[in-house]
């Protein structure tokens, strides 16, 4: 039965001990004891996650590969859910004591005696449709061939700048068995592998010294690296220090920001993203609480959250309740259309799950959470965009960002910027951020790029403690005007508040 | 449970030597954690588990390797000594890699970091503190409508070190967290207010009540917030956005970024960088403190340090790995969890106190910045540049007059611990970084 989840995809080698504890654990005998004792007062679903977690990393400092390393983390998480109440449980181990003993303690959530004679629950399995297709599994390639990785990149930095004074490179990759089996009949599974490549170089003039740091990866196999050389990584990464070097101080103050297409992305994963997901709204909590069918954004702005996109980071062929992955349009033409839910949050809103069910790991219960998030091109080249700004800021790649969920504040950090003169760019800035209110700046969008590109694949999303694998996309995009906290201030006035 | 950890660090190390290994050390960590998550009168979530993983790292021919796992087995002790002697054999060869050579060292074993009565509290009583916490949090202010939700979190851990050297220490630790986090309303407009209370011992976590009506004041404070001008002016720093601060310094203190001039703290040993006001503390031996150990993730015993003494730079942070390169002593900062290897981090770090009060600080501001909250990210620890997303109560002739948000605070950390011209006598540990309130001279506020 197990055997079918996968069928259309091949199971790793380094999973394979994972596959095994599967197939004992989800056989149909051992499913059913775990979720009558799961339900056995009273709660109205139960579920099962098993997980099979294996890491693989490899890093370079100071011309030396400075550590290899490996780790395994196996386990099952055990929910039940009675009305908006939830209860987990966790385990390493996957003997049927344990999880009998966890399925208890999830148990206890509910108040009741359960209900007896409940009939077996009827299994339905789900094939794992495999979105993202990978050649080479990095498990599967010798550590001499990541080591190589890490060699070119360190080679490659030192030789494009005599500036370049230090070279830090690290390989990272990880592959994850999982398989759902829940009380109203889902059995659903998926592998989902994790490949992660990050370069940073430090440069100096005299003692001015500055870091780039350039990082790419995703739901791809080995083979993408023949195409993404490290020598291309390397290189972006030495780019950022040099522009760095030369940067003047960011003028702070409201101005009128470019955002460049990519990874500046996270704009829309803060600014909006997080005030959709359902749990917040269903709370109330959210300043979109309620207002699906309301203009929330310019009506340029069509927004997209999409777990399907092939090698994404974001990407999952199933969430971790096991609901199909799913393209959604949280925003059409500036109108709220849709939420981003989990299952329990769908059925106390009355609303269909998403797909968005997810969590870091089995000693995590299920949260609304992005997949991939993107606003869709629009119809202006990036150079028509950038020259119609007369004095702005063109803000092209970003550190991260963060989000108030209530009055909709938000933060992001700008590690590559340039001021715009007369339409042109004129010369970089440092030590920028933009803040601003979510609803006000989508509201602001004027000018939209037909250049959407996603990022490199190097975004991680925390929520309420628990961090997921998340994507994001971006054309180049014009905002009439943004906050920029910087250091340079024009003019020294006292200051009060704006009345 | 403990006894047959400990039997099974010892054999693990063994074992990984019978695989190969020159040299090689273990970090277990067993515990148990618990959470009730409360909302609006109604539990939300409760979680119990019980969980254990460990890490090996072994040196072979000066190469480093590191395997972790959560099986115990004979079988899986055996693979993960295997696999990490082989994983060395990938890695360069380093004369400074290895274990701490041994000294006469010893544990601390007075920290009082374990409270059994932690594991007593029932789940019933766990309910009735949230239930509580949300009741004053609501009674406290009407504006109140809303919860983000509250909980209570607790947790044992067994610690387990030992290496080939014979050495072997291990400890128990336990921790109680109460948290509530209200969503006041006023005009059609939200704010968010959070407060908590976090300790080792039950005894001394603050009553539900308390941390209930604190997160109501936070929250509603910020009600009607506007946005100021930009422009440069004195920022008060309360004592968690002072805690930020200190966290971004920590990162240029590591003894492995200024080796690597990756840091803007490189050769400012025994010099001024911050002004004389300021003495801050790296205290691994603070009784019941939370970020207090007997011993490092390389197990030494970690001191009292200052590291930066009336303005002067002392020390900077080291294990033993980065302070070789450096020909210097392990300040035993290595930090370490069962899944990773040892990097530099820090005990109970804080500013020290100083000798002014809260309200002498905000009376010396004709108008200013009392910052409350930060968001976004640190410093760059190569250039101390930062820049965060903030928000506070705007301070016109010594008192606090409104609220703000909206706004952004920059500076470069070396110039702003230099204008650090107050500091106030209020130090709280709240946590594993603490800070009195201070002041902050001038530092550029990005608003409207």
């Amino acid at each position: 039965m197990i055997k079918d989840l996968y069928a259309e995809i091949e199971i790793a080698n380094a999973v394979k001990p994972g596959f095994e504890l599967f197939e004992h654990l989800f056989s149909p005998g051992n499913i059913d004891k775990i979720l009558s004792a799961a339900l056995g007062r009273g709660g109205e679903f139960a579920e099962i996650y098993a997980e099979f977690s294996v890491i693989n990393g490899i890093s370079l400092e100071e011309g030396k590969i400075r550590q290899a390393q490996t780790g395994l983390s196996p386990g099952v998480g055990i929910r039940v859910i009675h009305g908006e109440k939830t209860g987990y449980a966790y385990s390493e181990r996957f003997e049927m004591k344990d999880l009998l003993g966890a399925a208890k303690t999830a148990s206890f959530i509910a108040a009741g005696p359960g209900r007896g004679g409940r009939k077996a629950v009827n299994l339905t399995s789900q094939i794992a449709e495999n979105i993202s297709r990978i050649d080479v599994y990095p498990d599967s390639v010798e550590v001499t061939k990541k080591a190589d990785l890490l060699w070119r990149a360190n080679r490659a930095a030192f030789d494009k700048d005599k500036r370049v004074y230090q070279v830090e490179a690290s390989f990272w990759d990880g592959i994850k068995l999982v398989a759902v089996a829940n009380s109203d009949g889902v059995l659903a599974g998926d592998q989902r592998v994790m490949t992660r490549f990050n370069v940073s170089a430090y440069a100096a003039e005299k003692d001015n010294r500055q870091t780039g740091r350039h990082g790419g990866g995703g739901r791809i196999g080995f083979e993408h690296f023949e195409k993404n050389t490290p020598e291309m990584f390397a290189e972006e990464a030495v780019r950022q220090a040099l522009v760095l070097l030369s940067a003047k101080e960011a003028p702070a103050g409201p101005q009128t920001v470019v955002l460049g297409n990519g990874w500046a992305g996270i704009l829309l994963h803060e600014a909006i993203g997080h005030g959709l997901e359902a749990d917040f709204n269903r709370k109330g909590t959210s300043l979109y609480s309620g207002r699906i069918g309301q203009k929330v954004a310019s009506e340029l702005c069509t927004v997209v959250d999409d777990g399907t996109m092939p090698n994404l980071r974001g990407t999952i062929n199933i969430d971790d309740e096991g609901n199909r992955s799913r393209r959604k349009i949280l925003i059409e033409s500036g109108i709220l259309k849709s939420y981003m839910t989990d299952r329990l949050n769908a059925r106390l809103m009355g609303i269909d799950p998403t797909g968005s069910g997810r969590r870091e790991s089995y000693q995590h219960y299920p949260i609304p959470r992005m997949t991939n998030t993107f606003l869709l091109p629009g119809e202006h080249a990036p150079e028509e965009i950038i020259s119609s700004v007369k004095r702005g800021l063109y803000a092209k790649s970003f550190g991260g960002g963060q989000v108030d969920i209530s009055n909709g504040q938000f933060v992001f950090q700008v590690t590559e910027g340039y001021m715009i003169e007369n339409g042109n760019i004129a010369y970089p800035v440092k030590g920028a951020n933009l803040i601003g209110s979510g609803p006000e700046v989508l509201q602001k969008v004027v000018m939209i790029g037909n250049d959407l590109k996603f990022d490199s694949g190097v975004g991680t999303c925390g929520k309420d403690g628990q961090s997921v694998p998340v994507g994001v996309g971006l054309p180049t995009c014009k905002i009439s005007e943004i906050t920029v906290g910087g250091t340079e201030v024009a003019g020294r006035s006292m200051l009060g508040a704006e009345e | 449970m403990q006894n047959s950890l400990v039997q099974f660090a010892d054999d693990a190390v063994k074992e990984a030597v019978k695989a190969g290994a020159d040299q090689a050390d273990i970090y277990i960590q067993s515990g148990r954690e618990s959470e009730v998550t409360f909302r609006m009168g109604e539990i939300e979530n409760i979680k119990e588990a019980r969980s254990q993983g460990y890490g090996l790292r072994v040196f072979k021919n000066m190469k480093l390797g590191f395997c972790f796992s959560s099986d115990f087995s004979k079988s899986g002790m055996r693979d993960s000594a295997e696999r990490a002697v082989s994983l060395a054999g990938e890695a360069s060869a380093d004369e400074f890699n290895g274990l701490p050579r041994i000294e006469n060292v010893k544990a601390h074993s007075d920290l009082d970091l374990f409270d059994r009565e932690i594991a007593d509290i029932s789940t019933e009583w766990k309910i009735d503190a949230c239930r509580r916490m949300e009741q004053a949090m609501m009674d406290y202010d009407d504006r109140i409508f809303n919860s983000e939700g509250s909980g209570f979190y607790d947790g044992e851990t067994v610690t387990i070190f030992a290496d080939s050297n014979g050495r072997q220490y291990n400890f128990r630790s336990s921790y109680c967290y109460l948290v509530c986090r209200p969503v006041a309303r006023q005009d059609g407009k939200l704010q968010a207010g959070s407060w908590f209370s976090f300790k080792r011992h039950f005894s001394e976590l603050d009553s539900p009540e308390d941390v209930g009506r604190t997160a109501t004041e936070r929250a509603v404070r910020m009600l009607g917030a506007r946005t100021p001008k930009t422009g440069r002016v004195p920022v008060v720093f309360d004592n968690i956005t002072g805690t930020s601060i200190l966290g971004s310094l920590l990162a240029a203190l590591n003894g492995d970024a200024v080796f690597k001039k990756a840091s803007y703290l490189v050769g400012k040993l025994g010099q001024e960088i911050a002004s004389p006001l300021v003495t801050i503390v790296d205290d691994a031996t603070i009784k019941r403190g939370l970020a207090s150990a007997p011993f490092d993730g390389e197990g030494l015993p970690g001191d009292r340090r200052e590291v930066v003494s009336n303005g002067l730079l002392k020390s900077y942070l080291y294990d033993t790995y980065t302070a070789r390169k450096a020909g210097t002593r392990s300040t035993a900062n290595a930090q370490r969890g069962y899944d990773s290897l040892p990097s530099i981090g820090a005990f109970n770090f804080y500013l020290q106190e100083g000798q002014h009060s809260f309200d002498e600080i905000v009376k010396s501001v004709k108008s200013g910045l009392y910052l409350t909250n930060l968001m976004g990210f640190g410093a760059n620890p190569v250039t101390g540049d930062y820049s965060l997303g903030a928000s506070g109560i705007w301070i016109e002739n010594g008192e606090l007059a409104y609220p703000v948000e909206g706004i952004t605070v920059a500076s470069n950390m070396l110039t702003m611990l230099k204008n650090i011209d107050m500091v106030g006598d209020d130090l709280k540990f709240l946590g594993p970084i603490s800070s009195p309130t201070f002041r902050v001279a001038e530092m550029t506020v990005g608003g409207g």
